[in-house]
């Protein structure tokens, strides 16, 4: 009875392990429906949406248009790596320019500090928005005010 | 059906356990190798079937301990037929095999929550880090199978077993080591995406922001792990005080502290792209200090008082820290090009290099800590001789570094970042200086003239004071920028930056936890033989020993003495301390303490023994001062961690509009930002 249970939960096993071989679809169907736990879950994200989290980061060349699976990146510098840098530099500095608002506000800096500051992240956000521009056809446009 | 015959299943279980894990491992890896989600999604499975394998194991394992299957080794070595049921059921964590499976089994929760819950948000991360989850998971299912077996039967069925260890049966034994196993267990999440992101070679901040709330969990527990432990010893060790610098509590603080640095380091990196090399050697140290604890506390390398089972797998997690820590080592220097960023801060007086410093001093402190844990060992590889520095070491080195620390902590927050005003220091620091000197004067003036005492109070009230500050100066700020009422700015300010001002919160417990500490230097003891209706004093208390009794109950026999405490003349109060002799574990003798808790200070009595001819005891008094703020600091930290643990989560949830999105730092005030 024991050694009956035993190979039934075996089975059960080797079953879950094996179904994602088992299910229609190639590897190239299913990638757009799962996300590393998966588990049939859908997590189609468009190009926009993606940018916008930063997911394919420096190096990263793994992730193709539109599939939206849990590709790994592969190891080299191309556009899409230097672009992920640039997404993330944007992020960064439009959060210290707030950060930097919200330093005066509670005062600690002087006005005169602070908008020296807030004038140079500024135009350093202002110089990676527009290298964004040129690279990635308007990625960046909706952080302008 | 017998134990005996039962028990095939859940040795079935484990080793497919050990089989799952390792598939686990390997498909993952080759799924993010290869493009390929078919083998990512079979290795996210092995993760679920692992955890429900483990379940089942540690399911049957509590069974065979409710119903006394003394037939199960284990079962018989650590119960007894009158054994209460709650401690039964914590016995199956009281020995060596059940604290690896329960360590397992919480392994595979974390490994499927952290699988679960960040679905689709890591998409590039995820893969290495399930491959990572489950190599360790594939360690300890080995170890389970292989070298510390559960689920191994006797030839014959003995008639009873040998009884939990006295002094694991205590009613905080029943949270102090799986909370303490959540905390150790919690930090493979983090370590597991810093492996995952030296994999992918993308090691930019999503590995930080992915394991941001995997990092807090695990500190938590560890808090709340520490803290217990430490109650533990206060109220069943008997010896008078909470943390005695053991090898084993050495081993559960270091990753505390360790940990601690990489969460504050690691928002550095959110926010400047700085310390990507300190912040994956932090959370790899980190990870290898939990092994190193598990090590310390199941070798029996060291003497402790928790060496409650020793065993031979001691060399085995030797082996896998020094595994861990070469690998790690390797990994990060293969990757060293990527793991460059700016090099320095901007100016001194800023944040940025407040946690630096902060970094520095509780990386410092961990060290220090583990010098003097495994000084015996490095000395008797040395010279031969096992030379041990006992807590005079460590209460000399640490308390000016704790100083500096709590200093620190409190000037932290008044700094801005990148940089801060000259001209603003003294707006800055005006009112936590007037406060800290107000605070220290006020201690001397009470008579607590002591310099460790007055030096606490004062930083304690140069940091309590900094932080209210910053609350206030937020919420005045808030409702400039955004014309809200002082309560709705409030809510928001802590609301939207729970991350920020949940730390605060444990800044301040933190606070409460030095002022407690400080009343050491005013404890007060005595040490005496007594007979009935002998008095003493200490401190304030007057005592009178009323008698010694002796009790008969089911599983020992216990010597009761009565005394009579009054403090200051006032309202006698009776204490019970208790020596007792249990009947299991071979006679073994355990101390039970009474405490009469009060706000500032507790009246601490132990039996030592009584005394022959029946009718006195040696006793040791003791006059605790502030302990009760030890206890309340940490369940200020635990609050304020849960504070923070609710940050909003980052990482791209699916269909969220870019402009919508969190941003990399949720310490961001909601304004809209415009850029030339």
């Amino acid at each position: 009875m024991t050694a009956l249970l035993a190979l039934a939960i075996c089975v059960l096993v080797v079953w879950a392990l094996a179904t994602p071989f088992r299910e229609r679809g190639g590897r190239r169907e299913r990638g757009a429906a799962e996300g590393a736990g998966g588990d049939g879950a859908a997590d189609v994200r468009d190009a926009e949406t993606r940018d916008a989290a930063g997911a394919p980061a420096a190096g990263g060349s793994g992730l193709r248009a539109g599939d939206g699976a849990s590709v790994p990146a592969r190891p080299t510098a191309t556009a899409e790596g230097a672009k992920a840098d640039l997404r993330e530099e944007r992020e960064r500095l439009l959060a210290a320019i707030a950060d930097l608002r919200f330093d005066f506000e509670t005062g600690k800096l002087s006005r005169a500090d602070y908008e020296a500051e807030d004038a140079r992240l500024r135009s350093q956000a202002a110089d990676v928005l527009r290298r964004l521009e040129e690279g990635a056809g308007g990625v960046g446009v909706s952080e302008r005010a | 059906m017998s134990a005996a015959e039962l028990v095939l299943v859940p040795r079935v279980l484990l080793a497919l356990s050990l089989g799952v894990t390792v598939w686990g491992a390997w498909a993952s890896w080759r799924g993010a190798r290869a493009d390929d989600p078919r083998w990512v999604r079979s290795g996210a499975r092995a993760v679920f079937a692992n955890l429900a394998l483990l379940a089942a194991a540690y399911a049957f394992l509590t069974w065979f301990f409710v119903t006394d299957a003394f037939g199960v080794a284990y079962v018989a070595t650590n119960s007894s037929a009158s054994q209460p049921a709650l401690y039964k059921v914590a016995a199956v964590w009281g020995g060596m095999e059940g604290s690896v499976l329960l360590w397992a089994l919480l392994l595979a929760g974390y490994s499927a929550a952290c699988v679960r819950l960040s679905r689709g948000r890591w998409p590039h991360l995820l893969p290495y880090a399930t491959a990572t989850l489950c190599a360790v998971a594939a360690f300890f299912s080995f170890v389970l199978v292989f070298l510390s077996n559960p689920f191994r039967t006797f030839a014959g069925v003995p008639a009873d077993g040998a009884g939990l260890n006295p002094l694991l049966q205590n009613p905080g034994m029943m949270v102090h080591p799986p909370s303490l196993y959540l905390g150790y267990v919690g930090w493979t999440v983090p370590f597991a995406f810093a492996i995952a992101a030296l994999l992918a070679r993308r090691l930019d901040a999503d590995w930080v922001r992915a394991s941001r709330t995997w990092a807090i969990v695990p500190w938590l527990f560890l808090t709340l792990g520490n803290l217990l432990g430490a109650n533990w010893a206060y109220v069943e060790l008997g010896w008078g005080g909470y943390w005695g610098w053991d090898p084993v509590e050495n081993s559960a603080i270091l990753p505390w502290f360790l940990g601690t640095a990489f969460l504050h380091s690691v928002l550095i990196q959110e926010k400047r792209g700085l310390l990507k090399t300190w912040n994956v050697s932090l959370v790899a140290l980190t990870f290898c200090a939990t092994i190193l604890g598990t090590f310390v506390t199941r070798s029996g390398l060291l003497e402790s008082v928790h060496t409650f089972s020793e065993s031979p797998i001691g060399p085995v997690f030797l082996g896998f820290l020094a595994a861990l820590a070469l690998g790690s080592t390797a990994l990060v220097l293969s990757r060293s090009d990527l793991l460059r960023g700016p090099s320095r801060t901007e100016a001194l007086l800023s944040r940025e290099n407040a946690f630096l410093f902060n970094n520095l001093l509780l990386v410092g402190i961990g060290f220090a800590i583990a010098w003097g844990t495994f000084f015996p060992i490095l000395s008797e590889a040395a010279t031969g001789q096992r030379i041990s520095v006992g807590p005079p070491f460590f209460n000399q080195v640490l308390a000016p570094v704790g100083l500096a620390l709590l200093l620190l902590m409190g000037a932290g927050p008044l700094f801005a970042w990148r940089r801060t005003s000259p001209s603003q220091l003294r707006r800055q620091f005006g009112a936590p200086a007037l406060a800290g000197a107000l605070a220290g004067s006020a201690t001397v003036a009470a008579g607590l003239a002591q310099p460790y005492a007055v030096i606490t109070a004062t930083f304690a009230g140069f940091t309590v004071a900094g932080i209210a500050q910053e609350l206030i100066r937020g919420v005045r700020a808030r409702g400039r920028i955004h014309g809200e009422t002082p309560a709705l700015a409030l809510a928001r300010l802590v609301g939207r930056n729970r991350r920020r001002y949940g730390g605060y919160v444990v800044h301040v417990g933190v606070t409460c936890v030095f002022l407690g500490l400080a009343g050491n230097v005013y404890v007060e003891s005595r040490e005496l033989p007594m007979h009935p209706g002998e008095r003493t004093a200490v401190g304030a208390y007057d005592v009178e020993f009323r008698g010694i009794k002796v009790r008969q109950e089911p599983h020992y026999v216990s010597a009761v003495a009565e005394l009579a405490v009054s403090r200051d003349g006032g309202r006698v109060r009776y204490a019970h301390p208790e020596k007792r002799l249990y009947a299991a574990g071979g006679g073994q003798v355990a101390t039970e303490v009474a405490i009469d808790g009060r706000l500032l200070e507790d009246f601490y009595a132990i039996l030592l023994e009584p005394l022959p001819g029946g009718d006195g005891a040696r006793m040791k008094l003791v006059v605790n001062p502030l302990v009760g703020l030890v206890w309340l600091g940490g369940a200020i930290m635990i609050l304020g961690g849960l504070v923070s643990l609710g940050a909003p989560r980052t990482g791209a949830p699916s269909r969220t509009p870019a402009r919508r999105r969190a941003s990399p730092s949720e310490e961001t005030e909601p304004e809209p930002v415009a850029v030339p």
